[in-house]
């Protein structure tokens, strides 16, 4: 059964919404509350989020002073782009990280001369074993992601943990595995596209179970 | 949200989706750029990208090995500043055409139907202002005709003045002041350009810019960009509207191709309808950023 088919039958036989769209009444999210000009919601978001985007952040940044830079400015982008955090399109958590990416791969691109692919600790190439994050909401969307990852190649798990986590450009992913630089990137597109397809299908335990 | 699950959606064109996979990695040449074409401007492309983008930061919340505790003199900070943004996000909110896009690989040519304008020749002149004109040294020409799509918009309802105030918030919004280059006016502009690379907005200000009769002449911006090639960026062609109660003029700036890393903003007066090539020889108005 197609992924699409499977989706509308699990739809229609449980008058269900779609997959990640919160019923109307519903509690607003962190970001949906920041939104409407919540502040009491600011501190929630940093208790959930700030370890992840802390991290991140100190990851792709040259020094602990450059890394709270960048962490408040993350923030300060999310203050911004809450109002087109839509629950619908992506969780929360995955919204949090998407915005995190642009901005820290945005300052990271731009002292990418400064870089080497040699400059990148190891533990950059491999995709670690398990999840990491231990918040339950994050955690979710981890495995998720994980699950889809694991299926990708083992190129294409090292091109796409280069690219992804240590946020280095196709030149320097290509230095560092030794791989001519057009299949570094037919292999990140293609890898980004198969997640893609993966993380989008449903997630309900009836599909877990095969049915 | 997979748009190739929808049969009534429009067959993509499979080099599409690993152009648009390539972009949302940031790994986009500009020929690739190029052969998307219109496709940049639909729907379909849209929620390709966003789709993308939120895959990669699914994929990035996976690969993290460890989760570490931020400082709480950072959190502190973080928490303080933050009231002064919330207000700046109710504000941007009621303003639907300076809002910021998500997804800057949604974010789409603002113009439409101009060929791209560069210009050729050299200047006595300031080094530097001689270093920026060199840009504008290679002609070329590129049509890029982009149809807009904006989903959910509302009609345009800001002030240019507005839209300017509303960048200048951004944290990533330069703003460079208007100097005399090679052919200064008889009287002496000032004035400022603001843009944001980030929106790929801006707007230009002017205070005593010479009123122009655009049967025989109107001004034109180029972008000097050497962060993306040599050759300038057409910012589009103007004419020195009507001043505000302060003496001001305002002009969106409208960047025919993306703007990658602006060096310099330099106006040209040239004929009706603005030049492929430019001559150079009325450059009265330039911008140095830094």
């Amino acid at each position: 059964m197609s992924v699409s088919l499977l989706e509308q039958r699990v739809v229609d036989e449980t008058h269900m919404a779609p997959i990640r769209e919160l019923p109307k009444d519903a509690t607003p999210s962190i970001l949906q509350r920041i939104a409407a000009g919540d502040q009491s919601a600011v501190e929630e978001c940093l208790s959930r989020y700030g370890g992840l985007v802390w991290t991140i952040a100190s990851r792709l940044s040259q020094s602990s002073a450059d890394a709270e830079d960048a962490t408040q400015e993350v923030f300060v982008e999310l203050w911004r782009k809450a109002a087109h955090f839509d629950p619908s399109k992506s969780a929360e958590p995955t919204f949090v990280s998407m915005v995190a990416r642009r901005r820290l791969i945005d300052r990271l691109r731009s002292s990418e001369t400064q870089r080497t692919a040699e400059s990148v600790s190891c533990e950059g190439i491999d995709v670690p074993e398990e999840v990491a994050v231990n918040t339950p909401e994050i955690r979710d969307e981890a495995e998720k992601a994980m699950r889809c990852v694991k299926k990708l190649s083992t190129e294409q798990q090292k091109v796409i943990s280069l690219t992804v986590h240590s946020g280095l450009s196709h030149r320097l992913v290509s230095e560092r595995l030794s791989m001519p630089l057009g299949t570094v990137k037919s292999f990140a597109r293609r890898a980004l596209l198969q997640l893609r397809e993966c993380m989008d299908r449903p997630q309900f335990p009836a599909v877990e179970r095969g049915v | 949200m997979n748009s190739r699950s929808n049969p009534q959606e429009r067959q993509f064109n499979p080099e599409w989706e690993e152009l648009v996979a390539g972009e949302v990695l940031g790994e986009l040449t500009e020929s690739e750029r190029d052969r998307l074409g219109d496709f940049r401007n639909t729907r379909e492309y849209s929620e390709l990208s966003l789709s993308l983008q939120a895959t990669l930061g699914g994929v990035q919340l996976a690969l993290e090995p460890s989760m570490e505790v931020m400082p709480d003199a950072l959190k502190d900070r973080i928490v303080r500043d933050a009231p002064g943004y919330l207000k700046q996000t109710d504000e941007m909110s009621d303003l639907p055409e300076v809002r910021l896009n998500l997804d800057r690989a949604t974010e789409v040519d603002l113009n439409a139907g101009e060929g791209l304008r560069r210009s050729s020749g050299t200047r006595s002149g300031l080094p530097a202002i001689r270093e920026a004109l060199a840009w504008l040294a290679c002609a070329a020409a590129i049509v890029v005709a982009v149809g807009l799509w904006k989903p959910e918009s509302k009609p345009v309802e800001l002030t240019l003045s507005q839209q300017r105030e509303v960048l200048q918030r951004s944290a990533q919004t330069i703003q460079v002041p208007w100097a005399a280059a090679t052919s200064p006016f008889e009287t002496p502009v000032s004035g400022d350009v603001v843009w944001n690379t980030e929106q790929q907005q801006g707007v230009m200000r002017f205070v005593g810019l010479p009123k122009n009769d655009p049967t025989v002449e109107q001004y034109q911006l180029w972008i000097i960009d050497p962060g993306r090639d040599e050759e300038p960026i057409d910012g589009g062609v103007f004419d020195a509207g009507d001043v505000d109660e302060n003496g001001e003029v305002f002009v969106e700036i409208n960047a025919k191709l993306n703007v990658v890393s602006p060096g310099a903003f330099a106006i040209t007066i040239e004929k009706p309808g603005g030049v492929v090539v430019s001559t150079q020889d009325r450059l009265p108005l330039i911008a140095m950023v830094n």
